[in-house]
């Protein structure tokens, strides 16, 4: 074993520049992959933290209903998600006076936009109870404090964006904005939330009283979403269940609603990434047919080049599996080395991506695992045939071979 | 004490629809510390002969006992690559070294298909070189050598596994007539005082003098009219 492998070395080292050539493909493949995959994982990764950071125990109800587990009705429909007139103030009582639930709140959205002075803003406006920023803990205040109420009238949270863009680095708490023709005093400002990409729309709610957006709305009541945060982490599983039945009921027995936990999200997003990095993988994965195809074809002529020698070594005892593992641990060894060479560019890859975009693509034990493996596996799956074809070669003929 | 003994052996090759009888009917032993040539004209089946007797090849007939053992037809590759490691070292006309390894990476390769693993395998390769003169060319690749050192190099590699028996297949035909008798003269020399029984296939009679004894094959069969004892 030690002896095949070292004569593998030897071999590829006395073939520098053909043995490179034949890694090419294979360093190409892998690197590709690697990075996909690699790109992949921090997807994740990022999706992941960005909904553990927007609440803990948080339970969130929408309009429309969302399929997770038919693959068939899969995604969701525009027009009830954002439908302000499915969930009512009956459902959103229920929920907060579920036991379970700590505290909760409605979410409306209104589409206007915010004023001060000549400047204008356009942010997600939200009419909901103060209680938001207890469930979503992305929400934080940078200065003054939430409306106290949800009747507190014409007071308005300004998101970190919209603060930015109205008032620049000075502090917002007490000045006057407009929303269409009404007055808005400024009682707090939020932080920036999220530094990425798919959480950054927290950075661009702000929000006001529920009762000042149903009259903003000409006193219909917008109600989008109820999210509530539950006690107790064991319990999620369990007042999601409570939730749906209660709301099944409030609308008799139509489904038109959805409770999704955290995990829920978690695993929509899982199952859409995953199904994108698969494919994505298999593409690049050609290219390691692509590779392999070059190691047998090299692994050949290799194995003729060497008749001689095999027929030699037969002749000085080496039985048939003997000649057969020294074969195939060379293409081995050849595409391992390719592989590693490929992890290597990948980790170059992705350091590249990581410091010139928002993306921070993971190189996990994992990723690293998958390269050695699929390289393994190029070795032998491809290294295979011209081994048997070494091994079965008649040793006198061999000999004889010039 | 018989250490190689043929009865009846033949060996028949199929050429297209004709059948050809390469070896037919050959009796003959071989004791134990015997150096014995084999001769003949080219196409008369010595090297058929060597083949089955080096175990690279299978009689269609007859019998062969190595030893005490019976060389049956339908021994497995493994088995049949197993006693070659054990009992014969070849020596080539063309010597046959792997032209990246070193002298002493020439010497050590029968080791590596041994099933008795040596720990003193590399002092013992080194104590062979040695022994045929090549003690200061041990890190030498085989194109830095000459013709006779490296047929120097593939005896020392053929005695590395401590065969029974060596077996030199025109082992002079690639050198000159003076290094020619240098090579004899050591497989002579490995016979007298190490005891190793030489079979010496060869065209060349000054070559067959020195063996104790000839075996003449003539159209594959044993030409017994020449049967020759030397001395």
């Amino acid at each position: 074993m030690t002896d095949s492998i070292a004569s593998a070395f030897t071999s590829i080292w006395n073939n520098k520049a053909r043995s490179f050539l034949t890694v090419l493909g294979v360093v190409i493949g892998v690197a590709s992959v690697t990075t996909l995959i690699a790109l992949g994982q921090g997807l994740r990764n990022d999706v992941s933290s960005i909904v553990k950071d927007l609440g803990t125990n948080m339970i969130a109800v929408t309009s429309g209903k969302i399929d997770l587990e038919n693959s068939e009705h899969q995604g969701m429909n525009p027009a009830s998600m954002i439908s302000s007139t499915i969930l009512t103030m009956q459902d959103f009582s229920d929920i907060a006076n579920n036991p379970k639930v700590e505290v909760a709140s409605p979410m409306g959205i209104i589409s206007k936009p915010v004023k001060y002075g000549d400047k204008t803003a356009t942010p997600t406006i939200i009419g909901c109870y103060p209680e938001v920023t207890q469930v979503l803990d992305v929400m934080k205040l940078e200065s003054g404090s939430v409306f106290e109420r949800r009747d507190s009238g014409n007071e308005i949270v300004l998101n970190y964006l919209t603060r930015k863009r109205l008032f620049g680095d000075s502090d917002p708490v007490g000045q006057t904005v407009m929303i269409g023709d009404r007055e808005f005093t400024v009682v707090g400002s939020l932080e920036k939330a999220l530094e990425n990409g798919i959480g950054a729309e927290y950075n661009n709610m702000a929000l006001i009283p529920f009762d000042t957006a149903t009259e903003i709305n000409a006193g219909q009541i917008a109600m989008n979403r109820i999210i509530a945060k539950i006690g107790n982490a064991e319990e999620v599983k369990t007042a999601k269940q409570e939730i749906f039945d209660t709301l099944l009921v409030n609308h008799r027995g139509v489904e038109e609603f959805t409770v999704l936990t955290q995990d829920d999200i978690l695993d929509m997003f899982d199952s859409i990434l995953g199904l994108i990095t698969t494919m994505v993988s298999a593409i690049a994965a050609i290219s390691l047919i692509v590779g392999g195809i070059g190691i047998m074809n090299i692994m050949l002529v290799t194995v003729t080049e060497r008749t001689k020698e095999i027929g030699l070594r037969k002749a000085v005892g080496a039985a048939q599996h003997a000649i057969l593992s020294q074969f195939l641990i060379e293409a081995i060894v050849i595409t391992l080395l390719g592989g590693l060479i490929g992890l290597g560019i990948a980790v170059v890859a992705t350091q590249l991506i990581e410091a010139r975009s928002t993306l921070h693509p993971a190189v996990t034990w994992e990723v690293v695992l998958t390269a050695i493996g699929i390289s393994t596996v190029i070795g032998v799956a491809f290294g295979i045939w011209p081994a048997m074809r070494a091994a079965r070669k008649d040793p006198i003929e061999a000999l004889r071979y010039e | 004490m018989n250490l190689i003994e043929l009865n009846n052996i033949s060996k028949q090759f199929k050429m297209g629809s004709t059948t050809v009888n390469a070896l037919s009917d050959i009796s003959l032993t071989i004791q134990k510390g015997e150096m014995v040539a084999i001769t003949g004209p080219s196409g008369s089946g010595k090297t058929t002969l060597m083949n089955i007797i080096g175990l690279l090849d299978r009689p269609t007939g007859g019998e062969y006992r190595l030893g005490n053992q019976l060389i049956s037809m339908d021994m497995s590759d493994q088995k049949l690559a197993r006693l070659r490691s054990e009992k014969i070292g070849f020596v080539f006309q063309t010597f046959n070294l792997l032209p990246r390894l070193s002298a002493l990476g020439n010497v050590l390769l029968p080791t590596s298909y041994c099933r008795a693993k040596r720990t003193d395998r590399k002092s013992r390769a080194i104590q062979l070189l040695t022994l045929v003169g090549l003690e200061k060319r041990i890190q030498h690749r085989p194109a830095e050598l000459s013709g006779g050192e490296r047929q120097r190099i593939a005896i020392a590699r053929a005695l590395i596994n401590d065969p029974d028996i060596i077996l030199a297949d025109e082992p002079t035909g690639n050198l000159d007539s003076k290094t020619g008798r240098e090579i004899i003269s050591l497989l002579a020399k490995l016979n007298e005082e190490e005891g190793k029984t030489v079979l010496i296939i060869t065209h060349d009679d000054k070559v067959s003098a020195k063996c104790q004894r000839s075996i003449r094959i003539l159209d594959g069969q044993l030409d017994s009219r020449k049967l020759e004892e030397h001395d």
